[in-house]
């Protein structure tokens, strides 16, 4: 599933769903480490 | 040494009128609804603690928000170890910013999220997952220094790419375990700071001083600590092999951070070590290791791009034909950070 079909889901489970004509995409992408696994909280290199 | 990736939460609406908040989740078909303004958590429903979450933050912080509809869908994988509960708070946080028009920087996004989850969520996470979300760069690998939040981006030499390997194992103990692991850490650091003043953190300790140092430390603690000191020095050992293309030099470096998390750390499990030792054998693997929290979830794996289609395929066979389970395999693209669209 490419960007453009989630946000083309979201559009349509908006209008559908909610009701509500969609205005805003808030978009945010996932993680990966490949390195500094749990050194986040121990203040040092991630 | 992390990277955004092509897989996406995107939060879809608009502001309403008034103090209701109606929110839909494709992925548990839901949709629910809260008062903005006198937040009360929903026991039925825990995704919505983390739409609940930021919206308790932005008002905590002064930000003016109100009613809103929005439709929440994520191809970003649940429980895999790649951070879908900070896509969600930072995805949920950009749409705030759009619909209300608030300017946030984007620092203060990734600090208002990993609060919105210790605080509210009640998972004592660091801030690297939040902060990576909205800093990602494309094609790239990022290196966070946590305590002063400076960064490296440091391209990804195009002759590798990333695959990861989702185990689909059960994931129980990572919520259940993180809290315990981090106290460890804290314990350890506290046991450092007696012995030599200006330790607040593990990332105070050289690798060339903590055999020293380390004398009379339980032995639990100190597996603890040995992790997280050589990780932090394998990160800074990977900048330099980044910069050089040496990708068997990184690659190995992954192996032994997978290593150090069986021996050492104790956040590992079965099916990951399946999934690593296959792809060691595998043509056109420089490295191989867990990814997040560890326990279950992905494996993450530095492989020749040419070669990823019949990595991935040969490793799915491997991991199925050891564990009948199929795996779940993703090779991704390293992306942008987060942003907000307005129609």
């Amino acid at each position: 599933m490419s960007l453009e079909e989630v946000k083309e889901e979201a559009k349509t489970m908006c209008e559908f769903v909610v009701c509500s004509k969609d205005e805003v995409y808030g978009i945010a992408p996932g993680r990966v480490e490949i390195l500094g696994n749990h050194t986040d909280y121990n203040d040092a290199m991630s | 040494m992390s990277a955004a990736i092509n897989r996406y939460t995107v939060v879809a609406g608009r502001k309403t009128s008034g103090i209701a908040a109606s929110v839909y989740s494709d992925a548990y078909e839901r949709q629910l609804q809260f008062n903005v303004e006198d937040i009360q958590r929903d026991s039925t429903a825990h995704w919505l603690d983390y739409i609940m979450a930021v919206t308790d933050q932005f008002k905590k912080t002064g930000k003016d928000i109100s009613g809103f509809e929005a439709a929440i869908v994520s191809n970003v994988p649940v429980g895999a170890g790649l951070s879908s509960s900070a896509a969600l708070e930072v995805a949920m946080a950009k749409f705030f910013c759009g619909i209300f028009e608030l300017e946030i920087d984007d620092a203060e996004v990734a600090s208002l999220c990993q609060r919105a989850e210790n605080e509210f969520v009640g998972m004592s996470c660091g801030i690297m997952d939040q902060w990576l979300s909205v800093h990602g760069k494309k094609n790239s690998m990022l290196k966070l220094d946590c305590r002063t939040l400076d960064y490296d981006v440091l391209a990804l030499d195009d002759k590798c790419c990333l695959v990861l390997a989702d185990t689909k194992a059960e994931h129980t103990l990572v919520e259940s375990t993180y809290n315990i692991l981090q106290q460890n850490c804290f314990d350890a650091a506290s046991f450092f700071a007696n012995k030599k003043e200006g330790i607040t953190h593990l990332r105070d300790i050289s690798v060339s001083e903590f055999a020293e140092l380390s004398k009379g430390l339980d032995e639990h603690l100190l597996s603890k600590a040995t992790h997280i000191i050589y990780e932090n020095e394998r990160v800074l050992r990977a900048t330099e092999f980044i910069k050089d293309r040496d990708l068997f030099s990184l690659g190995k470096l992954m192996y032994d951070s997978h290593e150090s998390s069986i021996n050492n750390f104790g956040n590992s499990g079965e099916e990951l070590n399946i999934m690593v030792d296959a792809a060691k054998t595998i043509d056109g693997c420089y490295g191989a290791r867990l990814t997040g929290g560890g326990f279950a979830g992905c494996t993450v794996n530095l492989v020749d791009a040419q070669k990823a289609e019949s990595f991935a395929s040969k490793l799915a066979e491997k991991y199925e034909k050891h564990t009948d389970i199929k795996p779940e395999m993703h090779i991704c693209n390293l992306a942008d950070g987060a942003y907000f669209e307005k129609k």
